[in-house]
Order: structure tokens, then C-alpha cells, then sequence
């Protein structure tokens, strides 16, 4: 059954593959783009294809970058004793909003979960190891998500440092700021009893 | 706690229902496929957000409105409690169908919206907020069914009443895929047996949570099925349940001694400890063979029940009769247990059971049914219950997905 032009519904099926795009609204995107200018559209389209052909990964931390080593990873006011582990690029984006921490990362670019067939092999451990075999790094801290997956992760991450050298951390966990105390599920409030500090 | 107000849309085939419920014996009455059932239901998935029966919340979407544009099913329940009102509702929307579905699936996704009192909750808080007890023909599967069922009636029976081991479930359950996963891996040697460490320490600790309640579970429960049992048949059995725990029958370990002698009066947290200390014992020592068979032998999801009536096993060697009695001891004592847990009465659900009855233990059922708080009870056959209970009793009568109250005095 055709309903409308080829390129068109073309375009939709593509943007219905996006993740968060249903049917509905890859519609309405593409009927957008028809009524915009088309140097407009030539602009996004030239962003699309840049990200995919100027974007690479850092050799160095693996974040994503335009140029190897990443600024992060260049950085001259960049604390070079501590590294960040995170599962994503997204989770350094995170991090680096919170103007907080000012040291290296290194993405790993997943966790494990066997289900899925996510093995150690499959992320960037090795590369981290050889990163702190150099010795100039004094602390790790292990940032990935407090999930069944993230905590796998962490745990085997943390076996292998040991004997490295450097300090390992985890990151806290426990109740979000802003929330209500009787909301908390009670893992979360367990976690933040476990972790209380003196104040 | 009993239930004032129900109330549902498009559920099964009730397109639109409003029923206002007091407390004490409600007897619903209705020829067969008329939503007897239904109605049953509907209040066990309001209390627990899952149905006894369907195996796809699809299902219980009224068949009519599946095929309107929002296919949706509303279910609403007003419940008092002791010392609080509960207002729970669940929504049922069928999401809507995507052509390309990543995984190539046909089968519109069912999505489940749960508010209590009006703020949104997940499945897993709503369990517990509101007890209810199911009775059922199928009860018999308890006996007969495969040791899945007989874990199941544990698992909701404390699930209701220990938000903990409701968590603790759940966690090993998602630990125990992956750790099966992991395990095929390891023997087909795309991993390394030290993956498992982690692994396996999730499920020793939420493992030992599981086992503990479960061993504590039963015993609490054989003081209540002692009489209950000798009360419905009238006779002088003793009748008690055995926790087979897999690592008893299969590692050759035995916790209830482990538990004995000091630890009997340690603290909870000690005894997980000593249950965790041999379960991780054993797996060490059950490694090779887990690698070798590619998945997890040994653990709570292996558990299983035995039913012992004077020294013989009853789904062996009890009659069906005697099984039925049984099941309907454990169901009675579920109830009892909940109650003596909670300091609320659970809201009990019989659906058609006394027609399953011979009229001496239906009496002991009706008589033992009578004190309590709130009961729902559906028949076909209004002549099972004498004229003084009915007389007690709020009579409604099912027809076609439409309920009416009953006068009793039109009944001939």
C-alpha cells in the first residue's frame, strides 16, 4: 500500500530507527523538514554526517573527541593523579557539568552483563590497567551505575587495581538531594544509612 | 482491612462496573461465564498487580474495547485499613503498535500504571499495601503441581508481608540469569571461571535472605496448620510441611542445624550469615559441575515443599480428597499467618470452593469464614450455605458483566 511519495516515507523509516522516535513523531519531523529552508536542512544534514566522520575516540581515555588526545586528556589544569571510571561519554558530560572534578576519566564503553554478552574483554579494562601501570595515577574512582551490571563492574575493575598501586574509590550512594525521605525505597535508604558521615 | 468501593472499566467483561462493598461475608452469586471470577480477579490484581491466571495483561483488557482506538482497562479499589484508607488504581493501556518493532515482535506491549492514594508507585511497592488471600479449585496444584507452585505459595505469602524478601527475590532472580549466562560462557570457554566471583557473592546474599524466611515461613506456618487441619477434617492427623531446601537435598547441607543450638536466638543478620557462609561453601565446591552443566544447580530458585500427613507424603499417597483438605489448610493458615504479621486481617477470596466440598468441612469453612473481617465468596449454587449465613451476608447476583444486590426474601 502506498501512501505518500517514496522519499518521504523513506525519510520516516529512518527516523522511526532513532531511539524515543515512534511512528508518530518521525511524521511530523519529516513533514517539518519539508516546509523549512533548504539550506536548513543542508545544515543539519552536514551535522549528521560531521559527528559520524570527525568524531573519534580518544585513544587515551576513550571519551568521544574531534581530536586524539581529547582536551580532557590534554588539559594542563587537569589533576593527572585521578581517574574517573564511567560506563559512557554521556556519564563524563555528567560529571563535567558538576564543575566538581577536575581530573582525567577513562570510558568504558559499557558493563558487564553476560546476558547481553558483555564480557570484561569487551571494554576498555585493559587500557585502563595500562594507563596505571605509567604510576603517576594516585586515585580511581569507580563511577559506573550502582545497577546490578555497574556493580559487577566495578567490583571486577577494583580486584584488578589492587596491587597496582593507586587508591580505589566508589561513589557514594544514597538519597537524592531534594527528595523526600519517606519516597526512598528501602534500598536506598539502607545504602544511605550504611554511608552516613559524621557531621 | 476490607474493601468499600470497586470499581472498573473495561476489565474482562466488565465494560463499566461501580460497587459499594461493606465489611463481613459478601456471597456473590451467578450462573457460569457470567464474572464471578472476573470480579475475584480484578481485587487480587488491584492488591498484588498481578493476576492469578492470565499469563498477558492483555488478557484482561475487555475484549470489545482491545479493538477501539485506546484499548485500556481502569481498576479502582477503595480499601480501609486500620489505621489508614488506601486508594489504589491500576491502569492496563496497550501501547501503540510499532511497525518496525526492534525485536521484529507482533504482540502490541502492555504498559501497567499503578497509583496508590494518588501518587505513582512501581509493582513491587504496591505489594503488601493491601493482603489478600485467593481460594481456588486450582488450589490443588499446590499438591499435584510442579515445585514451582508450591515456591510460589511461599513467595507471595511472605512477599506481602516482608518488603525485604520481596527485594531479595527479585534481585536474585535477576542475579541468577546472568550468572546462568555467565556460566554457559565459562564452559564454552568465551570467559574465565573468576568472572563468577561477584556473581555468585550477589546470590549467596540475597540467596540467604530467601532461605532463611523460608525455613522461618514454615515453621510458623505448621503452628497454624496443625489445628486448622485437624479442625477441618475432624480427625486426629497431624499434618505438617517439610522445607526442602536444595541445599539440604542436593549439596548435602543442613541448615536447620546450622541454625540450631546459639544461633537459634541470634539475630537475624547472624543467621543469614551462617546460612550464607555453607551456601558459598557449597558452591565453591559445586563449581566444576555448574560449568560443566552451564547453569546454576544449586540456590532458593530449587527449593521445594513436602506435605506430610501422619508420616506419609500426601501428593504420593493422600487421596484427592485429602489433598483438596490440605491446600485448603494452607490457604486458611496463609491468611492466619498474614493477619498474626501484619496486625491487619487479609481480605479473603473464595472462588467457587465450596462446591468442592463435602458438607461437613464446608461448614467448618463457612463457620471459620463467618468472624472474619471481609470475605468474598462466589457460587453457582446459592443452596451450599444455610439460611442463617446467607442471612448474615451481603448477597449480590452476576449476570452478563452487570451486578445487582439480592433480596433474599424473593429467593425461592
Amino acid at each position: 500500500m502506498r501512501l505518500t511519495a517514496e522519499p518521504v516515507s523513506r525519510l520516516i523509516e529512518e527516523f522511526t530507527k532513532l531511539p524515543g522516535i515512534g511512528p508518530k513523531t518521525a511524521q511530523r519531523l519529516t513533514f517539518y523538514l519539508l516546509r523549512v529552508p533548504a539550506e536548513d536542512v543542508k545544515e543539519l544534514a552536514k551535522a549528521i554526517i560531521e559527528v559520524k566522520e570527525k568524531i573519534i575516540f580518544c585513544s587515551t581515555c576513550f571519551n568521544i573527541t574531534e581530536k586524539d588526545p581529547c582536551f580532557i586528556c590534554e588539559g594542563t589544569g587537569r589533576d593527572r593523579s585521578s581517574i574517573c571510571v564511567v560506563e559512557e561519554p554521556l556519564d563524563v558530560l555528567a560529571l563535567e557539568r558538576t564543575g566538581e572534578y577536575n581530573g582525567l576519566y577513562h570510558v568504558l564503553h559499557g558493563a558487564i552483563s553476560p546476558m547481553e554478552g558483555m564480557g570484561p574483554e569487551n571494554l576498555k579494562i585493559d587500557q585502563l590497567l595500562r594507563r596505571l601501570r605509567v604510576g603517576t595515577v594516585q586515585e580511581v574512582i569507580l563511577a559506573t551505575n550502582p545497577n546490578l551490571e555497574g556493580e559487577a563492574t566495578a567490583m571486577y575493575v577494583s580486584r584488578l587495581i589492587k596491587g597496582l598501586g593507586p587508591k580505589v574509590t566508589r561513589l557514594a550512594r544514597g538519597l537524592p538531594i531534594g527528595g523526600d525521605l519517606e519516597y526512598a525505597d528501602e534500598i536506598t535508604l539502607t545504602r544511605a544509612l550504611e554511608g552516613r558521615r559524621e557531621v | 482491612m476490607y474493601l468499600t468501593h470497586l470499581s472498573l472499566k473495561n476489565f474482562r467483561n466488565y465494560v463499566r462496573l461501580e460497587l459499594e462493598l461493606s465489611p463481613g461475608v459478601v456471597v456473590i452469586v451467578g450462573n457460569n461465564a457470567q464474572g464471578k471470577s472476573n470480579l475475584l480477579e480484578a481485587i487480587y490484581f488491584l492488591a498484588t498487580a498481578k493476576s492469578f491466571r492470565a499469563s498477558n495483561d492483555r488478557e484482561l483488557i475487555n475484549w470489545l474495547a482491545a479493538d477501539t482506538d485506546i484499548p485500556f482497562a481502569y481498576l479502582l479499589a477503595k480499601v480501609e485499613k486500620e489505621h489508614a484508607n488506601l486508594r489504589i488504581e491500576i491502569a492496563i493501556k496497550e501501547e501503540a503498535r510499532k511497525e518496525n518493532g526492534a525485536n521484529g515482535a507482533t504482540m502490541p506491549a502492555v504498559s501497567k500504571r499503578i497509583r496508590t492514594n494518588n501518587v505513582a508507585r512501581r509493582a513491587i511497592d504496591l505489594i503488601g499495601l493491601a493482603n489478600v488471600v485467593m481460594f481456588s479449585p486450582q488450589d490443588i496444584d499446590l499438591i499435584q503441581g510442579a515445585p514451582q507452585m508450591r515456591r510460589r505459595y511461599l513467595d507471595v505469602t511472605i512477599s506481602q508481608v516482608d518488603p525485604r524478601y520481596c527485594r531479595s527475590l527479585a534481585h536474585y532472580n535477576k542475579v541468577l540469569i546472568q550468572r546462568n549466562h555467565l556460566l554457559r560462557q565459562i564452559r564454552e570457554k568465551h570467559a574465565r571461571p573468576d568472572q563468577l566471583l561477584f556473581w555468585d557473592q550477589e546470590l549467596v546474599s540475597a540467596g540467604a535472605y530467601v532461605i532463611l524466611q523460608r525455613l522461618v515461613t514454615v515453621s510458623a506456618l505448621n503452628e497454624l496448620t496443625f489445628g486448622i487441619h485437624r479442625g477441618l477434617t475432624g480427625s486426629q492427623e497431624r499434618f505438617h510441611t517439610v522445607c526442602r531446601l536444595n541445599l539440604d537435598v542436593a549439596a548435602g547441607a543442613n541448615l536447620a542445624e546450622t541454625l540450631h543450638g546459639e544461633l537459634a536466638r541470634a539475630t537475624p543478620e547472624a543467621r543469614i550469615g551462617a546460612i550464607a557462609e555453607v551456601f558459598k561453601r557449597k558452591l565453591a565446591q559445586f563449581q566444576p559441575r555448574e560449568i560443566a552443566y552451564g547453569m546454576s544447580l544449586l540456590g532458593p530458585h530449587r527449593d521445594d515443599l513436602a506435605f506430610v500427613v501422619d508420616d506419609r507424603e500426601v501428593s504420593l499417597y493422600g487421596s484427592r480428597g485429602q489433598q483438596r483438605t490440605v491446600a485448603l489448610s494452607l490457604k486458611m493458615a496463609e491468611a492466619e499467618f498474614m493477619r498474626s504479621r501484619t496486625g491487619e486481617e487479609p481480605i479473603l477470596l473464595l472462588d467457587d470452593v465450596t462446591s468442592e466440598l463435602d458438607a461437613e468441612r464446608r461448614s467448618y469453612v463457612l463457620e471459620s469464614i463467618k468472624e472474619r473481617q471481609q470475605v468474598l465468596v462466589t457460587t453457582s449454587d446459592l443452596h451450599a450455605f444455610d439460611a442463617d449465613f446467607l442471612a448474615k451476608s451481603l448477597l449480590l447476583r452476576v449476570e452478563n458483566g452487570a451486578i445487582e444486590p439480592v433480596n433474599l426474601a424473593t429467593l425461592s
